[in-house]
């Protein structure tokens, strides 16, 4: 994370910031491990490791996107989650899985969400499509996630 | 991914974990430089 990126003036939050967001997941052949992916670039996102934006928030619409709350990213699948399993499957995935994300570093806030330069996935609580009762347990086990029970 | 609508405010957000990450905004202070001891002639 580049300090030198503040401007004068500019708030600095320490702790991450919670968003909410989906993933497309799949299940690649011979048993591999679920595979996540982002919603929009044909990108992995992988256990242990920070994930990182493409380009500085800073440029265009780019930053990884969350949601401030799960209501309004409820509220903009407008066509309900069954339309972006639609076109999660058309991509070759199985489904999407929803959840929540930490996120830091350069941070755009906007009305509904946000765009960060850095995250990782804290939680994986909805599975849509193939074998979403699998796809929820793997996710949560790759990437380390302790569900209630733990 | 879906509208997350206007932007609002640019924040720089650090985070509280992994504090051996954090980058240092300072450089460390120098140490002093310890000047040998001229031996005895």
């Amino acid at each position: 994370m580049d300090l030198l990126a503040v401007k004068a003036g500019e708030p600095i939050q320490v702790g991450e910031i919670t968003g909410y967001r989906w993933w497309r997941y799949r299940f690649p052949p011979h048993h591999a491990p679920t595979q996540l992916l982002s919603w929009v670039p044909d990108r992995r996102w992988f256990p242990n490791t920070i994930f990182e934006a493409d380009h500085s928030p800073d440029k265009g619409e780019h930053g990884v996107h969350g949601f401030k709350t799960p209501a309004e990213m409820i509220a903009a699948c407008i066509n309900g989650p069954e339309s972006l399993v639609r076109r999660a499957q058309m991509t070759g995935c199985d489904g999407i899985v929803i959840g929540a994300v930490s996120m830091w570093g350069i941070v755009w806030q906007h009305s509904h969400g946000y765009r960060a330069e850095y995250a990782r996935p804290i939680i994986f609580f909805e599975a849509n499509g193939n074998r979403t009762k699998e796809a929820l347990e793997d996710l949560n086990a790759l990437f380390s996630i302790r569900t209630s029970g733990d | 991914m879906a509208e997350i609508g206007e932007p609002e405010k640019r924040i720089l957000v650090v985070p509280n974990e992994s504090p051996q990450e954090m980058p240092r905004t300072t450089p460390a202070p120098a140490q002093p430089t310890k000047v040998p001891e001229r031996e005895p002639a």
